[in-house]
């Protein structure tokens, strides 16, 4: 999902324009804004803004980044769902991230080796084939008027998170997976 | 088996291809297959991917975490 300098658009614009489109028809207009502005931030990041270089430059060893990873998790678990202070902690955690993904550099200085093309080949099949199959429960759900005759991923975990156990598990995952892209991300300055 | 036994088959058999994927090549010592987290290290030198991967999963605990779930 990613380009050299040759193709300055990457296919992240492609899929979260999709996404954007997908939200039109699911009727979300938040789901729409975010996605819209996800699109604008990754178009503009190659593009217009491909100079732009982020203000803040987060350490790879800095073990402040695991204390603070355990704190967001105690602080989301403990929020209630759907309640203005999660959707602010939420939002928060979104603005402090955005700019370490930014980062310094725009492109990649040298092409990936054999042997990951054919990984990212590979995990990017697992993944449209994912994202495909969940389009369809969705679309065919719109259609059918009923969400639990063609569930999607969001309708099969969401009562699993009613539970302060599904909850904690989820929110771990959810960090630790955040804390892996800021990691490895901070090694590319 | 109705729909939504067929759709939620299919949800847990990509979750499991996943888990065998990743489990068939978590050494790296493939010789024609790197790793995830291998991987993962080279395609995040694009700012783009950054991005991608980074708002995608902002989005999934906003969706999770915020939404009201159920459109």
């Amino acid at each position: 999902m990613s380009n050299t300098r040759r193709f300055p658009i990457s296919l992240w614009v492609i899929a979260f324009g999709l996404c954007s489109a997908l939200q039109i028809f699911r009727g979300s207009i938040g789901d729409e804004i975010i996605f819209l502005t996800a699109t604008a931030i990754i178009l503009s990041s190659t593009t217009i803004f491909r100079k732009l270089k982020s203000p803040f430059e987060l350490n790879d060893q800095d073990r402040g980044l695991e204390i603070t990873g355990l704190f967001v998790w105690a602080i989301l678990v403990f929020i209630p769902r759907h309640t203005f202070f999660e959707g602010a902690a939420i939002v928060i955690i979104g603005l402090l991230a955005l700019p370490s993904f930014w980062g310094k550099v725009a492109f990649n200085r040298k092409p990936l080796p054999k042997r990951e093309k054919n990984a990212r080949l590979m995990w990017s099949i697992w993944a449209i084939v994912v994202c495909l199959w969940e389009f369809a429960a969705n679309i065919l759900g719109q259609l059918d008027n009923s969400h639990h005759a063609f569930p999607t991923i969001s309708i099969l975990v969401d009562p699993v998170l009613d539970s302060m156990v599904g909850k904690a598990g989820f929110v771990l995952s959810w960090v630790a997976i955040g804390f892996g892209l800021l990691r490895q991300g901070s090694k590319h300055k | 088996m109705n729909t939504a036994d067929f759709m939620t088959a299919g949800y847990l058999i990509f979750l499991f291809i996943g888990f065998a994927l990743w489990f068939a090549t978590r050494d790296n010592k493939h010789p024609n297959m790197a790793s995830l987290g291998q991987m993962m290290e080279g395609i995040l030198h694009n700012r783009a991917t950054r991005l991608g991967l980074g708002i995608f999963w902002w989005w999934l605990g906003w969706h999770f975490l915020v939404s009201i779930i159920g459109r």
